[in-house]
């Protein structure tokens, strides 16, 4: 350590020892003991310390509150891991937890999928038509006179 | 020691553990919205980047890795980049830091010296100290808001956060030499913003 140095670390990190590196601290406190430079940097020095060190910060008091109620609304990343990722996507897209007003179309559009799902699954595969039921209805009475036919053979 | 027993409240956090998640915020809550105040210099703004802060830590505690930080360095770090796109986002990032300066004629010089004179010759009456010491912190939070983002960063860090030189270097992604280079600069701007000649 010379005076170079200690003038240095204390520029940069301030008066008080307890601020200063730990690779340097012990050999800086020796030689402040034994340097009246090194003393006379320190008085210099040391009302910006006790300026900086006046200014205090008041902690709101509903901050913590206002944090545990975000973090219950906010999605378990968890179940994402654990195979749930799909339902849970759906469930927050139906249900989404950002603040506003909830969004009523999401759940509506939810309610219909069924319906418009069996109207176009009954119109592509044409489930209840009178041909359908014909065709069936022949088709049992084929395998009627078939095993007719077998019986009296 | 401390750390382990973090990094095992961490573990219980990634299982979305509200009493491990409760007990991580009892202790780091006030040192990081300390953090976020002086940086932003407006608390209402400080406190959304300090819940932004701890919904991570809900969020992702997954990415946090015991073994290469402590956990408030960590904080720290996710604090620091939330407060730097803030400025981004603002238009407030000074890349100079020539931009930011006051000379030593500003009016913060003026009241700081005034407000001296003032408790000076007024025997020391306690009224008078209390607006002292008020205007005081009002200089000293305006001389920190003066400073360009980085050097108030590391002087934060360094003087009110207590994270040793290597962690704040870590969390700037700088290296130590650049970090004192910061301080000092930081420090000397503060100096001749708080008092007449800068030789307080």
């Amino acid at each position: 350590m010379n005076i170079q140095r200690f003038k240095k670390l204390i520029e940069a990190y301030g008066t008080e020892s307890e601020r200063w590196p730990e690779a340097d601290r012990h050999a800086a406190l020796i030689f402040l003991d034994s340097n009246l430079d090194a003393n006379e940097v320190i008085r210099e020095m040391r009302s910006l310390d006790e300026a900086l060190d006046a200014d205090l910060v008041t902690q709101p008091t509903n901050l913590k509150v206002d944090i545990l109620s975000k973090i219950s609304m906010t999605p378990n990343h968890s179940a994402r891991k654990h195979g749930d990722d799909l339902f849970a996507k759906l469930w927050h897209w139906l249900r989404p937890y950002v603040n506003g007003p909830f969004i009523i179309w999401r759940p509506a559009i939810a309610a219909c999928f069924p319906l418009l799902a069996g109207i176009y699954l009954g119109t592509v595969m044409d489930i209840g038509s009178e041909d359908h039921l014909l065709e069936w209805e022949e088709d049992v009475y084929v395998m009627g006179l078939i095993s007719e036919n077998e019986e009296q053979e | 020691m401390v750390q382990k027993s973090e990094a095992a409240l961490v573990k219980l956090v990634e299982r979305k553990n509200q009493a491990a998640f409760k007990k991580l915020l009892d202790i780091h809550l006030s040192g990081i919205n300390r953090y976020t105040v002086r940086m932003i210099g407006n608390a209402t703004n400080a406190e959304d980047i300090t819940q932004e802060v701890f919904l991570r830590l809900w969020t992702r505690a997954e990415s946090y890795k015991p073994e290469s930080s402590k956990l408030s360095t960590w904080l720290h770090n996710i604090a620091h980049n939330l407060c730097i796109d803030y400025f981004r986002k603002n238009n407030r990032f000074v890349q100079d830091p020539s931009e930011n300066y006051q000379s030593d004629d500003s009016p913060l010089v003026a009241s700081m010296s005034a407000h001296t004179n003032s408790a000076a010759t007024s025997g020391g009456a306690e009224p008078d100290q209390e607006l002292a010491k008020s205007t005081q912190q009002r200089d000293v939070k305006q001389a920190l808001m003066a400073l360009p983002e980085r050097q108030r960063s590391a002087i934060i860090m360094c003087h009110y956060q207590g994270i040793s030189n290597k962690d704040a270097a870590h969390i700037m992604e700088i290296s130590v030499d650049a970090l004192e280079s910061l301080l000092s600069r930081g420090r000397l701007k503060l100096r001749k913003l708080l008092t007449e000649d800068g030789k307080s």
